[in-house]
């Protein structure tokens, strides 16, 4: 916690006076973004979205098709910073997949995926305090986060996990204010 | 000329045209309704009003691109409903310091995409001016106003509960709508320690019960795609069919109104000159009345461009105060926490409002402020934290995060507040001498900063809304103050004031041009203080007043 506290304080110097900027993290984060890249992965996206919301007696995200929202996400609405760090993300998981298991994503087993997964959710974890919000502000989201962030966005707001996995009404007709909730109750789908 | 003749113009079918368009239509005027943008037809032209999340392609977010080719609307709209928005590119403006502008061209104007939330100005407001010194006095008070707020609520149809507040007048409601559980805790925990705070549901114009075959609301809260049950109150819904049915209605949309042509021989408005905005060909129209209605700023920037031999810094602007003295409510301020009760509860249906905290800062001797003149009032909302909120919070992924995710979490509150902002003479919308738009009329400048007041009352909105959660119990309490630029809360006020000095004032206390007697103004430009109350219902109020006004005077030959 101390040395993070203490890199947080270095990057709020470095950020200000472009000191510890280094040239290369610079163009490393802000070079053009391999799209190309990003849109032949599909499959491992749709694997990666899976592992986090499997299906069960409910729809998974593979079947919602929020791999191909995250596709669209990445491409369009995300900045040039996180669409780097998203995208070498991706490559690095690759990387470790196969050097770990010798295979590639999704041809692995749940529990090597789960393992996969976990490596990268940790990694990916933000600093705790202060130190964690500049962090994320100047260095972007990390791939880990943004891969849950839009796997939630995308499958909460799916056809399939609105409407089977939350509770989607169209037309409501009435507000009740206070109502007591019934076993298994599921939250709303939209506000 | 026959066909460009009426006995009345309107330009801009916005909250105030509409209403504008309706009492004159009524009281038998032929009546012509400029829109420079264009038609919307109710229900037929709301295009994605049945669309779930998943039919828009970026799930209703907007891409980057579109942030950066619309900077300002961008902010206001997602993409169910761009398509009630103008275009920064096609519609620049230029900010001398960050002012949003948020726009509707288009038939129906804003009353599409409005907030529909709705307040009456008291005694309190109307005599705030004169008391402190600030701008100038009203040139009404709340008795000249009150039965025509009586009026066009009983027409539009406003939910809510009387609370007998003489700050707050009750109004001509509808049934009030539920709160949540932790709305309710919270208005007693308020009520049971502070003795100058009410905790009251929204009052919205939003139909809890059907009025003149229009609702009831279905409690979808998408009312900005526009609303197919015509479950609240817009131009398209309600007040342009009432004027369209006395057979006195003309429309024309995609018209842009460039000026006001003043008679200089018989020292009154005739007519205005409208250039078609796709052809660019220009047509005058005349008519006996005129009301301007094309909102604040738009108004004010007509006014300036509407220069003669007898006016030569713009259409009944010899005081000099036409597009000075702009006001927004600043928002941005507040705070939020959770709290670990009711657990068991939920509710069922999407409200299309909060609950308010009306002002209760500088009301009377007890509650006087010595930091800040004026108040604000608190617009909060009560729900349990979904998947969007939970999602973050939870660690973790698989099958029991996914179980986690759906269930609904705890109870939050978050409360904003929106302030009254002073009239500063140097807040001002001007005419840039060079630039032009695309159909040749002079960009508009806007010039726009908060002061010391706004400052301090902002410091104690941060400290008054953690006080108030933390007595209620709440945990996790965070209080936020951002600066947003002025424009945000889309309240734009002032440019045109109402006042009795002809000297100081642009309009007299009919909404009627102290220069120019046959031009009423009565959109937002008219107001004299901005109150801290939403304002549309004033302007319509005023609207329906100064219609009455001008048809009494229209009677009696002296127009």
């Amino acid at each position: 916690m101390k040395r993070r506290t203490a890199i947080g304080r270095i990057l709020v110097v470095g950020a200000g006076g472009g000191l510890l900027f280094s040239g290369y993290k610079w163009y490393d984060w802000n070079k053009k973004p391999d799209l190309a890249f990003l849109s032949g992965q599909r499959e491992l996206l749709a694997a990666l979205a899976e592992t986090i919301i499997p299906a069960t007696d409910t729809p998974g995200a593979k079947e919602a098709g929020v791999h191909d929202y995250i596709l669209l996400m990445i491409r369009d609405c995300t900045e040039t910073k996180v669409q780097n760090k998203f995208i070498d993300g991706l490559k690095d998981l690759r990387s470790y997949s196969l050097s770990k298991y010798d295979k590639a994503y999704p041809q692995c087993t749940a529990s090597q995926q789960e393992q996969i997964l976990r490596h990268f959710e940790e990694e990916g974890r933000p600093w705790g305090g202060i130190a964690g919000k500049i962090q994320t502000r100047y260095l972007g989201t990390s791939f880990f986060s943004t891969l849950k962030n839009l796997t939630v966005e995308g499958y909460c707001t799916s056809r399939a996990g609105a409407t089977r996995a939350l509770n989607y009404l169209a037309v409501p007709g009435r507000f009740q204010g206070c109502m007591p909730m019934l076993p298994g109750q599921k939250t709303w789908a939209t506000k | 000329m026959g066909d460009q003749r009426f006995d009345a113009i309107v330009v801009g079918s916005g909250i105030s045209g509409g209403w504008a368009a309706k009492e004159l239509c009524e009281k038998g005027l032929k009546t012509l309704v400029i829109e420079r943008g264009r038609d919307v037809q109710h229900v037929k032209d709301y295009t994605t009003a049945f669309l779930g999340p998943w039919d828009f392609p970026h799930h209703l977010n907007n891409s980057l691109r579109e942030k950066q080719e619309n900077p300002v609307q961008s902010a206001a709209y997602n993409e169910a409903s761009k398509h009630f928005y103008v275009s920064d590119k096609e519609h620049p403006y230029i900010q001398d310091k960050p002012f949003n502008w948020i726009r509707g061209y288009q038939v129906g104007g804003r009353s599409l995409t409005w907030g529909r939330q709705c307040y009456r100005l008291s005694d309190l407001d109307f005599e705030a001016n004169a008391k402190d010194g600030h701008g100038v006095d009203w040139p009404i008070r709340y008795k000249d106003i009150a039965p025509w707020y009586d009026y066009v609520e009983s027409f539009a149809g406003i939910s809510g509960k009387e609370e007998g507040l003489p700050h707050l007048p009750d109004g001509k409601f509808l049934p009030p709508m539920d709160m949540t559980c932790i709305e309710e805790h919270f208005r007693d925990k308020i009520k049971g320690h502070f003795t100058d705070r009410t905790v009251t549901i929204g009052r919205v114009a939003n139909l809890s019960k059907a009025v003149g075959g229009r609702g009831p609301c279905q409690y979808r809260n998408l009312c900005d795609r526009g609303c197919p049950f015509s479950g609240y109150f817009s131009s398209n819904a309600a007040t342009l069919p009432a004027a369209a049915a006395t057979g006195n209605l003309t429309l024309i949309p995609d018209s842009i109104v460039i000026e006001v042509i003043y008679d200089e021989k018989n020292d009154r408005a005739s007519g205005v000159r409208v250039m078609d905005a796709h052809t660019r060909q220009v047509t005058e129209y005349y008519a006996r009345i005129l009301f301007l209605n094309a909102s604040t700023i738009a108004t004010a920037a007509l006014l300036l461009n509407s220069t003669s031999r007898r006016f030569p810094n713009g259409l009944g602007n010899s005081s000099g105060q036409v597009g000075h003295n702009l006001m927004d409510h600043f928002i941005g301020t507040g705070a939020t926490g959770e709290h670990e009760g009711y657990t068991d509860q939920y509710y069922y249906g999407r409200r299309p409002t909060g609950i308010y905290i009306p002002r209760f800062r500088n009301i009377d001797p007890s509650t006087n402020r010595k930091d800040y003149l004026r108040g604000y009032a608190y617009q909060a909302v009560g729900s349990r934290i979904e998947w969007d909120g939970k999602g973050a919070q939870t660690p973790g992924f698989g099958a029991g995060f996914k179980k986690e995710l759906v269930k609904p979490g705890p109870w939050s509150l978050w409360m904003g507040a929106w302030g009254e902002t002073l009239p500063y003479f140097d807040n001002r919308v001007s005419l840039d001498p060079t630039q032009k738009d695309q159909w040749g009329l002079p960009l508009v400048k806007v010039h726009f900063e908060y002061h010391e007041n706004e400052d301090a009352m902002r410091k104690d909105i941060e400290a008054s809304s953690r006080e108030m959660l933390s007595a209620a119990g709440f945990t996790n309490i965070h209080s936020y103050s951002h600066a947003l630029p002025g424009g945000t809360a889309v309240h734009e006020m002032g440019t045109a004031r109402m006042g009795k000095d002809p000297k100081t004032s642009v309009l007299n206390s009919f909404n009627q041009m102290h220069d120019v007697k046959n031009v009423f103004i009565t959109d937002g430009s008219c107001m004299t203080s901005a109150a801290c109350q939403n304002p549309s219902l004033t302007y319509m109020a005023l609207t329906a007043r100064a219609c009455d006004h001008a048809i009494d005077q229209l009677k009696k030959m002296n127009l």
